[in-house]
C-alpha cells in the first residue's frame, strides 16, 4: 500500500506546482550559493597550498634524510608511506671552480623520474638520466654555462665534496623548463649512486598531522636521520586554520544559511498560511501532527530531491568551472584544483538542512491552531485587537503602518532576510573592493629586477649564499648609466643581503621574560613550535634609500606600529623595521617597537622602529617580486645604515622614474642595456594592464555572486510581497467595498513598500554596515570605506522592483471585481 | 450512553470582545440515535457540535465519549480518536480537491496505516450512488455528489458517530432531502449515532430527537414523537437508497 502521507504530498506538489517550483528556485539558489561560497573556500586553500609547494619547490610531506639503503626499504612499505622517492643529495654543482655562482642547483640523485612532477619540474627537449654520468639541467643554468647546449653534450661541472672542488664530466640527457615559481630552490637530476647516506622524500596518503605521522614513522622503524617537514604544508594549515579563515567560512556559511532559509521559510510560511483551511481539514480527518510534520517533510524532500541535482551543477559551474580558470591565471600557474566530493556533500547537506528548517519552522503554526479556525481560515496574527479609532481619518499611510504592526513576526522577518541578503551583498562587494586596492602595482613606470633574486628556500639548500660584485647583474654602476637616461626622473635601488642565523639563537632573542609577560606563554610557544621546525633561519636585510622611504605606507606596518614609524628619524640611521609573521590571527614578531636589535655580525645595535606585515610589506611596490611570508627575519634599515654594515650585497631591484610622456623612450634606452637574460623589466602600464585583466575577472565573478545574493535577497522581498497581497485580496475587496478607490488602495500599498525599503535601508546602515566594518577590522585587518553609491543604487533597485511589481500584482488583482474576490476568496 | 456533555462552556475572545457561545450546555446521546440539533444563526449549535466532535476546545465542561473525557486525551490522541470514532459532514463538504472520490474516500483509513476494506467501500459508495464517479475530482462533481462523498468519507472508517455541521447548507432542496434521508438511511443501516445540525425545522423533523438551542442555551431536548414520515424511501427513486 502506498504511503498515504507521501501519495497526498505528491498530489499536493502536482496541484500547485507553481508554488513548489518557487521554492524549488530557493533550493537552487541556496545550492549554488552554497557551493560557490565553499568552492572559493576550497580552491583559495588548495591555491594557498599550491603556491607554497611551488615556492618550497615540491609537494613532498616530509623528507628524512641520512638514513641507510636498509632504511630507506623499509620506509617504503610502511603502511603509512604511500610514495617514496630515495634520493642521494648531491651538493651543490657550478659551471666554474670559484663557485661564485649565487643559486646554484642542488645535484639530486634518483632512480625514479616521476620525482620530476612532484618537484613541479617539466623536461623540454630530452629524456632522464638513464645512468650516473647523465644529467638534467634547467635552461637557465645552461645558459649560465655559456655554450650551446644540446643533448647528449658532454659538459664539465664542479662539485664540492668536503671542501674539496672536484670538476666532473656529465652527459647532458635533457633540458628542464625555467621554474615555475622563482623562488624556489633550483635543482638538476642524475642517476641514482645509492651510498649509504640517503634521503627519503615522503607522500602520506594525506596531508593531516604530518608531524605525527613523521614521528610514527622514525619511531616505528627506529630512524635516527634528520626529519624535515615541507613547509608549504605547515604555512598553509597554518594559514587555512586561522581563526580569520575559519571565521570568514563560518560567516559566509551562515549567511547563506540564513539567506536560503529567510527565502524558503518565508515562502513556506506565505504558503501554509493561504492553504490552512486544507490542513484544518486534514486535521478535522484525523491527520495527527506527526503526520503533518512528515507531510511538509516529505513535500520538501521531493523537492529538494528534483532541485539539488540542478543547484549542484550550476553551483559546480558557477563556483568551480567559472572560478578555477580565473583562480589559475591568478596564480599565473598551470595547475589544476582538485574537485573534492566534500563540496558536493557539504553542499547537498548544508542545502537540505537549510530546506527541511525553513519547512518544518512554520509547521509548528497548523499543527497548533484548531481544527476549526484552521478550516475557517481564521490563522490568528500575533497583533493584539486594537480597540483605539483613529478620529484622522483613513489615510493611506496610517494605514499602510497599521498593516505591518498588523503581523509584526512577518514584518521583522521580511526586513531582516532583505537586510541580510543586503549584508553579504556588501560583503562579497566590499572584499571585491578590497582585493582590487590591495594591488602591488609598482610605484615607479620601470622596475628591473633579477628574476632569480636570492629568496631561496632552505628545504634543499644548506649552503649560505656567496656575493661576488663580478657576478651581479644589477651594479651601482647600472644604476648611475640609468639615471643619465633621457626622461629618467629618479632612480630607486633597493639593496638586499642575506644571513644566516641560528634559529635557536633567534628565538632566544624573542623568548626573554618580558616578552612572555607581553605576549604570554601560548604565544611564545606557538612561535617555538612553528620556528624550532629547522635549525637555521635567513635573515634578510633590505637597504632602502631615502626616496625609497616616501613609498611606504602606513598599510604595510601592523597594527599598533603605525604611530611609532618616523620616516625622518629613520633616514638618519640606527633604526630598524623587522617584518612580522603570521600566526593564526596575529601578526607576531621576534621584535617590538622600542626593541634594541643585536646580531653578532652586525657592527652596531640597532632600535626596532615599527613592525611591518609579512612578506616583503613594506618595499612591495618597490621589489619586483613579490614575497609570502616564510618563517624568516626581514630587516629594513636606511641605505646609509646598510652600507655600512654589509659590503656583500645585491641590487634587488632598480625602480625607475620617467617624465611624463617619455615612458617608451626609457624603455627602449633601458632594453639597450645589454642585462642578464634573467632580468626582467618591467613596464607599470603593462602591469596595469595585466591587473585590470585580472581584477576584471575577480570583478565578474565577485559581482555576480554579489548579484546572486542581491537576486536571493530581492525574490524573497517581492514573493512575500506577492503573497502578502494576495493572502489580504479579501480585506482589500472589503476595503473596496466600503468606498476606497483602487488609487487609494494602490497608495496604500505602495506607502507599505516605502516602510519596508525605509527600515531596510536604515537597519543596514545602522546594523549591517558597522558589523561589517568590525569583520573587516577584526579578522581581515582592513578598514574599509562605505560606498554611498552602492546604499543609494540598492535602494533605487529596490523601490523600482517593488513598484513594478506592485503595479503588476495590483493590476492582476483588479482584474476581478471585488464582490468576486469576496466570494471567491 | 455514547456521548455525554457536562456543562460545556465555550468563550471566544476576551475583554471587550468577549463572545459566549455555549453557556454551561449538558446532553446525553444513545448509541444508535439520530439526534437533529436545532437553532438560529449564532445560537451556539456548531460549536457545541465541534465540541462533541473534539474539534475545539471548550473553556470549561466536559466531553465524554463512551466514559472517556476526550479533553483529557494527547492532541494527536485526539485526532486518532477522531479518525476511529468520528465522522464529521460539514456544509462546505470540505473535501480534499486533489484527490479523486476513491482516494478521498480512504483518506482517513489510509490515515490510520488500515488497508481499506474493498467491499464495504464499494458498497458504501454504491448505498450513496457515487459508485462511477469514483475517478473524478471534486471539481468535476455537483454539490449533491460532493456532500454525498464527504458522507462516504466520514462513514468508512466505520464510526461510531456522525457529527454532520448543516450538510444540506449548501443544496437545492431536492438534494438536502436526498441527503437528509441517506444519513437516515445509514443511521439504520449501519446503527451509527448520528447528530445533525440543521435550521431547517422540515429537515430537523426527521429525527428521533431534536434539541433546540438558543444563545448557548438548550432550550428542549425532546423526542421527535411526530418523526415526519413525509420522505419515504421510494420518492427518492432509484437503485442507490437501496
Amino acid at each position: 500500500m502506498t504511503n498515504p502521507v507521501f501519495q497526498l504530498a505528491c498530489k499536493m506538489l502536482q496541484a500547485n506546482k507553481r508554488k513548489y517550483i518557487i521554492i524549488g528556485v530557493a533550493i537552487i539558489l541556496t545550492a549554488v550559493l552554497f557551493t560557490t561560497v565553499i568552492s572559493i573556500t576550497v580552491q583559495i586553500s588548495q591555491a594557498e597550498e599550491i603556491s607554497k609547494q611551488l615556492a618550497a619547490g615540491s609537494n613532498f610531506h616530509a623528507k628524512i634524510s641520512q638514513i641507510s639503503k636498509e632504511q630507506a626499504d623499509k620506509i617504503s612499505s610502511h603502511g603509512l608511506v604511500k610514495e617514496v622517492f630515495i634520493v642521494s643529495e648531491g651538493t651543490n654543482i657550478y659551471t666554474n671552480p670559484s663557485m661564485a655562482e649565487k643559486n646554484a642547483p642542488s645535484l639530486i640523485a634518483c632512480d625514479d623520474s616521476n620525482i620530476l612532477s612532484h618537484m613541479f619540474r617539466q623536461i623540454v627537449e630530452g629524456h632522464y638520466p638513464q645512468s650516473k654520468n647523465e644529467i638534467l639541467l634547467d635552461k637557465d643554468f645552461l645558459y649560465q654555462l655559456d655554450n650551446e647546449a644540446t643533448i647528449g653534450m658532454e659538459i664539465t661541472l664542479y662539485i664540492e665534496k668536503n671542501g674539496i672542488v672536484t670538476p666532473q664530466n656529465y652527459i647532458l640527457s635533457g633540458i628542464l623548463e625555467r621554474n615555475v615559481d622563482k623562488r624556489a630552490s633550483r635543482v638538476a637530476f642524475t642517476k641514482e649512486t645509492y651510498e649509504d647516506n640517503l634521503t627519503a622524500y615522503l607522500i602520506f596518503h594525506n596531508s593531516i598531522n604530518i608531524e605525527g605521522k613523521v614521528a610514527r614513522l622514525t619511531s616505528d622503524l627506529k630512524l635516527n636521520g634528520i626529519t624535515d617537514i615541507n613547509d608549504a604544508y605547515l604555512l598553509s594549515r597554518r594559514e587555512s586554520l586561522s581563526m580569520e579563515s575559519i571565521s570568514l567560512f563560518i560567516f559566509a556559511v551562515l549567511m547563506v544559511f540564513f539567506c536560503g532559509f529567510l527565502l524558503i521559510y518565508n515562502i513556506y510560511s506565505i504558503m501554509l498560511i493561504q492553504d490552512i483551511g486544507f490542513y484544518g481539514l486534514l486535521k478535522t480527518i484525523g491527520t495527527t501532527g506527526k503526520q503533518l510534520k512528515r507531510l511538509v517533510l516529505t513535500q520538501v524532500t521531493v523537492i529538494y530531491a528534483f532541485s539539488i541535482p540542478i543547484g549542484l551543477i550550476g553551483g559546480y559551474f558557477i563556483g568551480w568551472r567559472v572560478l578555477s580558470p580565473i583562480f589559475m591565471s591568478l596564480q599565473g600557474v598551470i595547475y589544476h584544483y582538485e574537485f573534492h566530493p566534500f563540496i558536493i556533500i557539504f553542499t547537498a547537506i548544508t542545502t537540505y538542512l537549510t530546506a527541511l528548517f525553513s519547512a518544518l519552522l512554520p509547521v509548528k503554526k497548523i499543527r497548533n491552531i484548531s481544527c476549526i479556525e484552521a478550516m475557517r481560515k481564521e490563522y490568528k496574527t500575533h497583533m493584539k485587537a486594537r480597540t483605539k479609532h483613529s478620529h484622522m481619518g483613513a489615510k493611506p499611510w496610517r494605514m499602510a503602518l497599521s498593516n505591518l504592526r498588523r503581523n509584526p513576526k512577518r514584518t521583522i522577518i521580511m526586513i531582516a532576510s532583505i537586510v541580510l541578503s543586503i549584508t553579504l551583498f556588501q560583503f562579497s562587494y566590499m572584499l571585491v573592493e578590497l582585493i582590487s586596492e590591495n594591488s602591488d602595482i609598482q610605484v615607479a613606470e620601470f622596475c628591473i629586477y633579477d628574476t632569480e633574486e636570492s629568496i631561496v628556500y632552505d628545504f634543499f639548500m644548506e649552503g649560505e649564499h656567496h656575493y661576488s660584485t663580478n657576478n651581479k647583474k644589477l651594479s651601482d654602476s647600472m644604476i648611475d648609466t640609468i639615471k643619465e637616461l633621457k626622461g629618467v626622473t629618479k632612480v630607486i635601488p633597493i639593496y638586499t643581503t642575506t644571513k644566516k642565523v641560528a634559529v635557536k639563537e633567534m628565538v632566544a632573542n624573542f623568548i626573554t621574560e618580558q616578552n612572555d609577560i607581553r605576549v604570554g606563554p601560548d604565544v611564545l610557544e606557538r612561535i617555538r613550535n612553528s620556528t624550532l621546525v629547522r635549525d637555521r633561519s635567513i635573515v634578510y636585510f633590505y637597504g632602502i634609500p631615502e626616496d625609497g622611504l616616501e613609498y611606504l605606507e602606513e598599510s604595510i606596518l601592523t597594527e599598533g606600529t603605525k604611530n611609532s614609524f618616523d620616516k625622518d628619524r629613520f633616514c638618519k640611521g640606527g633604526y630598524a623595521l623587522v617584518n612580522s609573521i603570521k600566526e593564526k590571527d596575529q601578526y607576531l614578531s621576534y621584535y617590538f617597537p622600542g626593541d634594541e636589535l643585536s646580531l653578532d655580525f652586525l657592527k652596531k645595535n640597532y632600535q626596532v622602529m615599527a613592525i611591518g606585515k609579512p612578506g616583503r610589506g613594506p618595499i612591495r611596490k618597490l621589489a619586483g617580486i613579490y614575497s609570502y611570508p616564510l618563517v624568516s627575519l626581514d630587516i629594513y634599515l636606511s641605505y646609509e645604515d646598510f652600507t655600512d654594515e654589509f659590503d656583500d650585497y645585491d641590487i634587488m631591484a632598480i625602480n625607475v622614474f620617467t617624465a611624463d610622456g617619455y615612458e617608451d623612450t626609457v624603455k627602449e634606452q633601458l632594453k639597450s642595456l645589454n642585462l642578464n637574460p634573467t632580468v626582467v623589466i618591467r613596464d607599470k602600464r603593462e602591469q596595469i594592464t595585466e591587473f585590470e585583466k585580472r581584477m576584471a575577472s575577480i570583478q565578474i565573478v565577485g559581482y555576480s555572486l554579489s548579484f546572486i545574493v542581491f537576486f536571493i535577497g530581492i525574490l524573497n522581498y517581492l514573493n512575500t510581497m506577492i503573497c502578502s497581497i494576495h493572502e489580504r485580496k479579501k480585506d482589500m475587496a472589503l476595503l473596496q467595498i466600503v468606498g476606497m478607490t483602487n488609487a487609494q488602495l494602490k497608495s496604500m500599498l505602495r506607502w507599505e513598500n516605502i516602510y519596508y525599503i525605509g527600515f531596510t535601508i536604515l537597519l543596514s546602515n545602522f546594523f549591517s554596515l558597522p558589523v561589517l566594518k568590525f569583520i573587516f577590522r577584526k579578522l581581515l585587518h582592513e578598514s574599509i570605506a562605505i560606498d554611498a553609491f552602492l546604499i543609494i543604487g540598492m535602494s533605487v533597485s529596490l523601490i523600482i522592483l517593488a513598484s513594478i511589481t506592485l503595479t503588476a500584482v495590483c493590476r492582476n488583482i483588479q482584474r476581478k471585481k471585488p464582490i468576486e474576490r469576496l466570494r471567491f476568496s | 450512553m455514547l456521548i455525554e456533555a457536562r456543562n460545556l462552556t465555550k468563550i471566544y475572545g476576551s475583554g471587550e470582545t468577549k463572545v459566549c457561545a455555549l453557556k454551561d450546555v449538558s446532553l446525553c446521546i444513545d448509541r444508535g440515535e439520530f439526534v437533529s440539533i436545532v437553532g438560529t444563526s449564532g445560537s451556539g449549535k456548531s460549536t457545541l457540535l465541534h465540541l462533541l466532535g473534539g474539534l475545539d476546545e471548550p473553556t470549561s465542561g466536559q466531553v465524554l465519549i463512551g466514559g472517556n473525557d476526550i479533553y483529557r486525551m494527547k492532541q494527536d490522541e485526539l485526532t486518532v480518536f477522531r479518525r476511529r470514532c468520528v465522522g464529521f459532514v460539514f456544509q462546505d463538504f470540505n473535501l480534499i480537491p486533489i484527490l479523486n472520490v476513491y482516494e478521498n474516500v480512504i483518506l482517513p483509513l489510509q490515515l490510520d496505516g488500515c488497508k481499506p476494506d474493498k467491499d464495504y467501500i464499494e458498497s458504501l459508495l454504491t448505498t450513496l450512488g457515487i459508485s462511477e464517479k469514483r475517478y473524478y475530482l471534486p471539481s468535476q462533481l455537483s454539490g449533491g455528489q460532493q456532500q454525498r462523498v464527504a458522507i462516504a468519507r466520514a462513514l468508512a472508517t466505520r464510526p461510531e458517530i456522525v457529527l454532520a455541521d448543516e450538510p444540506t447548507g449548501n443544496l437545492d432542496s431536492k438534494t438536502s432531502l436526498e441527503v437528509v434521508l441517506l444519513l437516515k438511511l445509514l443511521n439504520e443501516k449501519y446503527a451509527q449515532t448520528i447528530v445533525m445540525i440543521t435550521h431547517n425545522e422540515a429537515i430537523a423533523q426527521t429525527a428521533k430527537r431534536i434539541i433546540r438551542i438558543e444563545d448557548g442555551r438548550i432550550v428542549t431536548n425532546q423526542v421527535n414523537e411526530h418523526i415526519d414520515q413525509s420522505f419515504p424511501m421510494e420518492q427518492k427513486g432509484g437503485s442507490c437508497y437501496d
